[in-house]
């Protein structure tokens, strides 16, 4: 399942690349991108992505990209606000995983 | 041969040079942020910041490899919560710091890393000693910085400070092009610091939820991590589990947040974990995380990991929750807060704790070990136990490590300096001396093997050179225990590559560096030893010669539940 974000980012140094790269690493696929002109500081990038093998969970990932000091916010039209995750109590599901993990040496 | 006396002198005279060059501005904010010591070794790109150094209020650390200086300053900063600094020039003195970055971004410890870097017009150009480390380590650092202009360097260090310690720490690097550093510099007066960043405060519905989760729980567990010594709620863990009395597991980096004599405390939970850490996880009915991340090492197989538990997860990084395990209740807050106000009042679980209690006599570890050779873990506890709360470890990565943890007693978490996240072997030697320069009236002692010390070995010159209160604690098995114990068990005891027969003399190479070192060959020598180690004042090495046989216990092989422990 694919899900559309809109990033809002500074006009920094480095900021899309480690915008991608975190969305890469963090297992998902980016299928488009587009970019606005940086307009008084901030540019807002736009990206379909999709989790690699379903596993990882886009609220997860929306919560990574808000941590990062070149972005100022985040928002999907198809997920929740990513912070009424901890606003609200979730619903109970025992003993999900939310990724694969396997062992490892 | 070029005498160095007969070398002309193309450098401009120091009294003859600017001192508002963006270096001099660089050196003037940290001392101006209350930095007082940082670890570095120069070259090129960064020269005009060494300059600039000197007359400095800073005690400059001269390593002798960049890897050192990040793993020092590493350990310096989780001693004191403050960032710690280290400094290299371009290229390979940036790569040589690539591990150390890695390694706080893993434990998130604050960290600020400055590189010198090649001109701006010769950036992009494959110019000498050129590496792009800013896009380097993008994955592994909180946030990086290239400073383009040299008025912006007080409010751009000012500012990496803040980031690097706010919030969930961690490493963040700046960039230092050389023309910038030479340039002239009039930075503006530095205006009203951006305020902190307000602490996010559990919701009073979540610590509803969760009490009454609480309450209707017979079996809870509090499964802890490093995020409870990252968000100062050490004593406010300890102030819930005494009111609670809930069984407590924690993390490899958890260690020392519970008691280290709180009869609720189970020990470490996960691939090497206690016996009645991990049977405590399997059959617990709620587990209450708190600043742990469901870690591979910690979980076990994961689809069997606490497999009857509902989980509360309490972090101070919202980014942590649901990562990996659904949580019913998830509260991203201050730790600290949430602690302080989860009042359950009074459960039903004194069968459950006495069940826990039990199992911690019943499979307390076994010190009485056959033969006349030194046992490594008894001697750690020993160890341990007579350094008493002033007892600071600083681990390498191997069998000892799991020893130290599984045998050692903490009495907070920040005297237990240990690569947890990345497991870089090398981090205990210049670990331990950042350490010990931060805390010289405690026993630091950097314990460590005979595979990772050869990692860091060069560091026994900054050591000698600076007279630095280490005590290092050399177990030698002649071979890299951990991998070999798996070769053994997990591989059909094909032994490959892990036989380090033509190991140097650790004692005479000691001696070389000019450190005192002696070696202890058996079990009779181990109370001398370790007399001699704690009352030295100096650098010192205790050369220690184990079985290579001896391996660590218990062990959740891979592949397989928490409950599914091998033992010798």
């Amino acid at each position: 399942m694919s899900h559309i974000l809109n990033i809002e980012i500074f006009e920094t140094e480095g900021a899309l690349v480690r915008l991608l790269g975190l969305i890469e690493r963090r297992g998902f696929t980016i299928s488009s991108m587009a970019m606005s002109a940086p307009s008084n500081g901030s540019a807002r990038v736009t990206v379909d992505i999709a989790s690699r093998g379903g596993m990882r969970q886009i609220e997860v990932l929306t919560r990574q990209i808000e941590r990062l000091f070149d972005v100022h916010a985040v928002s999907s039209p198809s997920a929740p606000d990513p912070l009424s995750f901890v606003a609200e109590r979730a619903a109970a599901r025992p003993n999900e995983w939310r990724a694969e993990c396997p062992g490892q040496p | 041969m070029t005498m160095l006396s007969t070398l002309p002198k193309t450098e401009t005279p120091p009294q003859a040079r600017s001192r508002n060059t963006g270096a001099h501005w660089v050196v003037r904010t940290l001392e101006d942020l209350g930095v007082t010591r940082i670890f570095g070794y120069p070259g090129g790109a960064i020269m005009p910041v060494y300059d600039a150094l000197t007359g400095s209020s800073l005690q400059h650390v001269l390593v002798r490899h960049e890897q050192a200086a990040a793993f020092a300053a590493d350990a310096q900063a989780r001693m004191t919560g403050k960032a710690g600094v280290c400094l290299a020039t371009s290229g390979p003195g940036a790569t040589n710091l690539l591990t150390g970055i890695a390694n706080a971004f893993m434990d998130s410890v604050p960290l600020i890393i400055l590189t010198g870097q090649v001109p701006s017009g010769l950036m992009g150009t494959d110019a000498f000693q050129e590496v792009d480390v800013f896009g380097m380590t993008l994955p592994v650092v909180k946030h990086s910085i290239i400073i383009r202009d040299p008025n912006r360097i007080p409010e751009l260090i000012a500012e990496a400070f803040r980031i690097a310690e706010e919030g969930r720490p961690g490493p963040v690097l700046i960039d230092l092009p050389k023309d910038v550093l030479q340039a002239e510099a009039t930075p503006p007066t530095p205006g009203t610091p951006r305020p902190a960043a307000e602490p996010l405060l559990a919701s009073a519905p979540l610590m509803e939820a969760a009490t009454a989760l609480l309450t209707r729980a017979r079996r809870p567990v509090l499964y802890i991590g490093g995020g409870v010594g990252l968000g100062q709620a050490v004593q406010p863990l300890r102030d819930f589990m005494a009111r609670t009395g809930i069984p407590a597991v924690a993390t490899l980096k958890g260690l020392g947040c519970p008691h280290p004599d709180s009869p609720d405390f189970l020990g470490m939970l996960g691939m090497h974990g206690t016996r009645a850490a991990n049977l405590a996880v399997q059959e617990s009915d709620l587990l209450v995380c708190i600043g742990a991340r469901f870690d591979d090492r910690a979980t076990g197989k994961p689809d069997t990991f606490a497999p009857d538990a509902r989980i509360i997860h309490i972090d101070g990084d919202p980014a942590e929750i649901g990562k990996l395990r659904w949580a019913d209740v998830a509260i991203g807050c201050d730790i600290a807060d949430a602690l302080t106000r989860f009042e359950p009042g009074e459960l039903d679980i004194a069968g459950w704790r006495q069940t826990c209690a039990d199992r911690v006599k019943e499979f307390a570890f076994d010190y009485d070990a056959p033969g006349s050779g030194v046992f490594a873990p008894a001697l750690l506890k020993q160890l341990s136990e007579q350094a008493g709360d002033d007892f600071i470890a600083a681990c390498d990565v191997g069998q000892h490590q799991m020893w130290v943890a599984q045998h050692c007693r903490f009495a907070r978490p920040e005297n237990h300096l240990t690569s947890a996240g990345l497991g870089a072997m090398g981090y205990g030697l210049p670990a331990g001396i950042g350490a010990a320069m931060e805390r010289p009236g405690m026993k630091v002692v950097t314990i460590t093997g005979d595979g990772s010390i050869m990692m860091n070995i060069q560091e026994l010159a900054t050591a000698r050179r600076y007279g630095v209160p280490i005590k290092i604690l050399l177990l030698d098995n002649g071979t890299l225990g951990l991998v070999r114990q798996w070769q053994e068990y997990f591989f059909d005891q094909n032994f490959s590559e892990i036989d380090l027969y033509d190991n140097p003399d650790f004692a005479e190479l000691a001696r070389a560096f000019g450190v005192e070192a002696f070696t202890v060959h058996s079990r009779d020598d181990v109370p001398g030893a370790i007399d001699r180690l704690l009352r030295s004042r100096g650098p010192i090495l205790a050369h220690v010669l184990i079985d290579p046989r001896e391996n660590v216990w218990p062990l959740v092989p891979p592949g397989a539940s928490n409950a599914e422990m091998m033992e010798s």
